[in-house]
């Protein structure tokens, strides 16, 4: 095969380089813990990388006399430490998802949210805060099943649309109308029937964080990310099969429509399980599908991995940098993903367009 | 030809006195109301607004619970036509005057609200009451001739003094024509507040966190307003004295850091005191702090955190709490 045909693959707007995957995978999970490992050390407070370690191995190993505060070692073991697992699991959880639904669409511009979930369950939530619901001490429970039970609804809406309309576009286009009706019903309920007090919480919520993770929290996006993420690696023949198109890849023994149905709900189980522990995060399920398939190119056995890589350190940086920004104010990590995603996506696809021409 | 010029004419007078009758209804008072002059012309500036008046003001409408608290300790209770939210459980001595008030929303009564009570005074005790863009900014009270008054705590930027109560008191009380009362009222809170601060003034002030609301991040007391001046007159130290507003977002992580002695808990809201209490105690970053250790726990009700001279009964539950040896 000629240089030319190895670097274009059909499919794809992208080339790809000629690294084989597992150097990829190795190189970038040495970077997720490089990451981690600056994530641990960084903060609203100042702690000395010594200290940050030390801590840890003492947890590990108990073979150091402690100097530091108990406060400290909250800040370490307590707060820091599963805030970055919670991120690295919902990065990858949205790249997965977002990497899924853009190949069971074969649209580039699909995200995980795409039937709707983020309106869902955002609306979930407002409905759980406006009721008093997340007011009490079990409201820590409270908001993430509200947010996820109000995920699955526009997923239910869409499902009963694609048993009565068998063509692709029915279920995603209901998605977005589900998800429009919702925004709506957010906006209402916010401006109309909450409270000032209820707003704050709420918006703060809708924004997307990290800020009450811990490490119960940081369970549900790894059950979800090790169970849905593992299923749709594992489909990733059939879901290059689509690629074919529709006449084709039945042709080729894929029940086509029960199929997407099952992807388009693995990817929604999987946004909302991200979405109830850490709000709305936008842009990573969008981009990082792209990044993946600019380094290892569209197949999905290959692109979903380290899609999921690259989601994790790119939401863990994320976070990272928001709350060490600045020692008074935590930035929400929806903006971050957003304000730095963007121009770097920009450049990385210029850059392509440019060597492609 | 006749008969369409005559019809012409008829739906043109029609019109004009409908018009007529709709404006004028809105122009009439509702009562005539006594003109009570004041003895010379009133002129000041109150948060960049410059102020005149050249008769009190009789039908006053007030935004905000504290400020109708205020008014009625000025001896203003039969003057005032309608008040904000008016949940709030008024003083014993206040509560008979309170209850004839009557409220004009659960929360901000709307611009139209407002104009149909045809009021010659607004005021208002935060910078919410007179918000753009709901339509009832100072300016457009202006433009309908109707004077207001916002209470300094939430438009200025710099410490909150008692300078500023007294400034407060004292231009509503000139503007109402009830100065004695507001002289009064000035001395009563900062003679109590005397009190309390020299009788902590021996002890060392305790390092204090002031907890408002929020899961993922604290809300708390910044050192601009009303809620450092009441905990520094307590014989507390705010530790986000550092911030420059009166309410502001900080980290678990810097509360933990700033290791507070004590906790101040805002009470207002769904959630209890007690519930706040819990969150706190249970929390992993908070529980590392001497006041979580120790149950250090002072809970105030928001409605005495505010510009009013209910700050002194907050100062005082938090003073006795901070310092139980001193003689309060």
């Amino acid at each position: 095969m000629s240089d030319a045909a190895l670097r274009t693959r059909p499919g794809t707007r992208f080339t790809r380089s000629r690294v084989p995957l597992t150097l990829w995978c190795l190189a970038l999970s040495l970077a997720l813990i490089g990451v981690l490992v600056w994530a641990v050390g960084s903060g609203s407070v100042h702690i000395p990388s010594g200290d940050v370690w030390a801590i840890v191995w003492h947890h590990i190993t108990g073979s150091v006399t402690p100097w530091w505060t108990a406060a400290r070692e909250s800040i370490i073991l307590e707060s820091r430490l599963p805030r970055a697992i919670t991120a690295a699991a919902v990065g990858a959880s949205l790249a997965v998802a977002g990497g899924s639904a853009q190949a069971v669409t074969r649209n580039a511009l699909a995200d995980p949210y795409l039937l709707g979930v983020s309106s869902g369950a955002g609306f979930g939530v407002v409905c759980a805060s406006v009721l008093g619901w997340t007011a009490g001490v079990s409201g820590w429970l409270v908001t993430p099943a509200a947010a996820f039970i109000g995920g699955l609804a526009p997923m239910a809406v869409a499902l009963l649309v694609s048993t009565a309309v068998r063509t692709p576009a029915a279920m995603i286009l209901t998605g977005v109308a589900t998800g429009q009706v919702f925004s709506a019903l957010i906006t209402f309920t916010l401006l109309v029937v909450a409270r000032d007090q209820q707003l704050s919480g709420v918006l703060h919520w809708m924004a997307g964080g990290f800020g009450d993770a811990r490490w119960r929290s940081a369970i549900i996006p790894l059950t979800a990310l090790l169970t849905m993420g593992t299923a749709l690696v594992v489909a990733g023949r059939q879901l290059d099969l689509l690629h074919v198109g529709e006449d084709g890849a039945r042709a080729l023994g894929l029940p086509t429509h029960a199929f997407r149905i099952a992807v388009l709900l693995a990817v929604s189980l999987l946004a909302g399980c991200s979405v109830a522990v850490a709000g709305g995060i936008g842009f990573v399920g969008l981009l990082v599908p792209h990044v993946a398939a600019m380094l290892v190119g569209a197949r999905a056995r290959r692109l979903l991995p380290v899609a999921a890589l690259v989601g994790a350190i790119a939401l863990v940086a994320a976070d990272t940098f928001a709350r060490s920004a600045s020692q008074r104010v935590e930035l929400p990590v929806g903006v971050v993903t957003s304000l730095v995603g963007a121009p770097i996506f920009v450049i990385m696809l210029w850059r392509t367009q440019r060597r492609a021409t | 030809m006749l008969k369409q010029f005559a019809t012409v004419v008829v739906s043109l007078v029609l019109s004009v006195s409908l018009t007529a009758c709709a404006t004028s209804k809105g122009a009439s008072p509702q009562e005539p109301g006594v003109e009570q002059a004041l003895d010379e012309p009133v002129t000041f500036t109150n948060c960049g607004e410059q102020l005149t008046f050249n008769s009190a003001p009789q039908r006053i409408i007030t935004m905000n619970d504290h400020v109708t608290e205020v008014l009625l300790e000025l001896g203003l209770g039969d003057r005032i036509v309608g008040m904000g939210y008016g949940k709030a459980e008024p003083r014993p001595d206040l509560a008979e005057q309170w209850a004839q008030i009557p409220s004009l929303a659960d929360e901000y009564p709307s611009m139209e609200q407002i104009l149909d009570a045809n009021p010659d005074l607004v005021v208002g005790g935060m910078a919410s009451a007179f918000n753009e863009k709901e339509g009832r900014s100072r300016e457009a009270f202006a433009e309908h001739g109707i004077p207001t008054f916002l209470f300094t705590e939430y438009c200025s930027e710099e410490s909150f003094s008692l300078d500023a109560l007294s400034t407060d008191y004292t231009q509503l009380g000139q503007a109402t024509g009830t100065e004695d009362a507001a002289a009064g009222l000035v001395e009563q809170v900062t003679s109590d507040l005397d009190e309390i601060s020299d009788a902590v003034a021996e002890d060392d002030p305790i390092p204090t966190f002031l907890y408002d609301s929020g899961d993922a991040e604290p809300l708390t007391v910044g050192g601009v307003g009303v809620g450092n001046l009441i905990v520094e007159n307590a014989g507390g130290t705010n530790l986000f004295a550092d911030r420059e507003r009166p309410y502001t977002q900080t980290s678990w992580e810097q509360v933990a850091e700033r290791a507070p002695e004590a906790i101040i808990v805002l009470d207002y809201g769904d959630r209890t005191a007690e519930q706040k209490i819990q969150f706190l105690t249970e929390h992993p970053l908070m529980k590392t702090t001497p006041a979580v250790e120790k149950g250090r726990f002072v809970v105030v009700p928001l409605d005495d955190f505010f510009e009013s001279p209910r700050l002194v009964d907050s100062t005082r539950t938090i003073a006795r709490a901070l310092h139980p040896n001193a003689e309060i």
